[in-house]
């Protein structure tokens, strides 16, 4: 669905790939292994309206919840159903089959706020040599 | 090194609890980090974020606290019972998305030298589960053989399980420590968790929590009472 080097990034982890009606919501590898075994995912209602940063699903991960937060602001058009039956999906494809919603971006300039993939995996080494 | 600040609250039911956690997890800001332990009402149920109110109630029922106060909690894991449990949090700092194992592996083994230090042996359970094992949480926190990172005695049971939330670069760790499988007294565990959290961090001296944190906390623990919370799986 989206290779990396097109999908904008948020520090939090989350990508959004597309400008269009159907803009897709995911995490990043990083994050999937991070947080380890997805064993659930609740996902955001069909039609509600958020805000960029607001946080919008839940991952829980063998004994963790993890707040996941929205890349920009709009509406919710679509949920990725599959993860209902199989959160796994999440870890084994967190690009791909493992994307969490769509969103009717309300406000498309917000993606120049995000990073490029570049600057993600700068931001990955960076946060990796400082320690946080 | 950060300091964690030892915060004193009033006996709450479960709801309260919750309430006031989340609480401390959304006021909580900077490095400082905040370990509570809880005071009880009365004996009470919590369950993990996804699990089914079903599945708690017949938990519950079996255990025999069929009249319980039962509530989600916001912390992932499995079904708790609190009826003699020495129930704590820690509000801290999680800035960088790190593996929850590393965070139960810091805790557990900050207060297993605690009890060391107190005389109370444990140990870190850093057995892996069998690769062919699924992965999923159990459901009861004390009801299966232990997982990694839990806290067990020398013969192996289980005696402290925890459950965690991130959210905004912060926190929330609740853990449930079975005292009644200590030979210790719980003041002495009591004194041992803090000390041995004390560690990681710079222990502070105990205070209140500031009458505003603890009305959010009473304003949180209505969702936490809410049928819509409880039952909504």
């Amino acid at each position: 669905m989206a290779k990396p080097e097109s999908c904008r990034f948020m520090k939090s982890h989350e990508w959004v790939a597309g400008e269009g009606a159907d803009a897709a919501v995911g995490v990043s590898d990083h994050a999937q292994s991070e947080i380890s075994d997805v064993v659930f995912v609740e996902l955001p209602k069909l039609g509600r309206r958020v805000k960029q940063g607001e946080a919008v699903c839940v991952i829980e991960s063998v004994k963790a919840a993890f707040d996941i937060y929205s890349p920009l602001s709009g509406e919710v058009v679509a949920v990725n159903e599959a993860l209902v039956k199989d959160p796994a999906l999440v870890n084994r494809s967190p690009q791909e089959e493992g994307w969490l919603f769509k969103l009717k971006p309300s406000n498309p300039a917000e993606l120049e706020t995000l990073m490029s993939w570049g600057q993600y995996k700068e931001f990955l080494e960076t946060a990796a040599t400082h320690g946080h | 090194m950060p300091a964690l600040e030892l915060v004193e609250a009033p006996a709450l039911d479960a709801a309260g609890q919750m309430g006031l956690d989340e609480a401390v997890l959304t006021l909580h800001s900077g490095l400082l980090a905040r370990l509570r332990f809880y005071r009880w009402q009365r004996s009470a149920v919590t369950f993990g974020y996804s699990q089914a109110f079903a599945l708690a109630r017949e938990l519950a029922r079996s255990r025999g606290l069929a009249g319980a106060e039962l509530v989600r909690r916001a912390t992932g894991g499995g079904v708790v019972f609190h009826d003699g449990d020495l129930t704590f949090s820690v509000v801290f700092a999680w800035e960088r998305l790190s593996a929850p194992s590393l965070v139960y592996k810091d805790i557990h083994r900050g207060v297993h030298l605690g009890l060391k230090q107190a005389g109370v042996f444990t140990r870190v359970w850093s057995r892996a589960k069998p690769s062919a094992a699924p992965v999923s949480p159990q459901a009861a926190c004390f009801g299966g053989p232990p997982e990694p990172m839990d806290l067990v005695r020398e013969d192996g049971v289980k005696v402290l399980g925890g459950a965690l939330r991130r959210r905004g670069g912060k926190g929330l760790y609740q853990g449930s420590l079975r005292v009644d499988a200590l030979a210790a007294p719980l003041s002495t565990v009591r004194r041992a968790i803090a000390e041995g959290l004390g560690r990681k961090f710079r222990l502070a001296p105990e205070r209140g929590l500031a009458a505003d944190w603890l009305s959010h906390g009473r304003r949180l623990s209505e969702k936490y009472r809410s049928a819509r919370w409880n039952r909504r799986r």
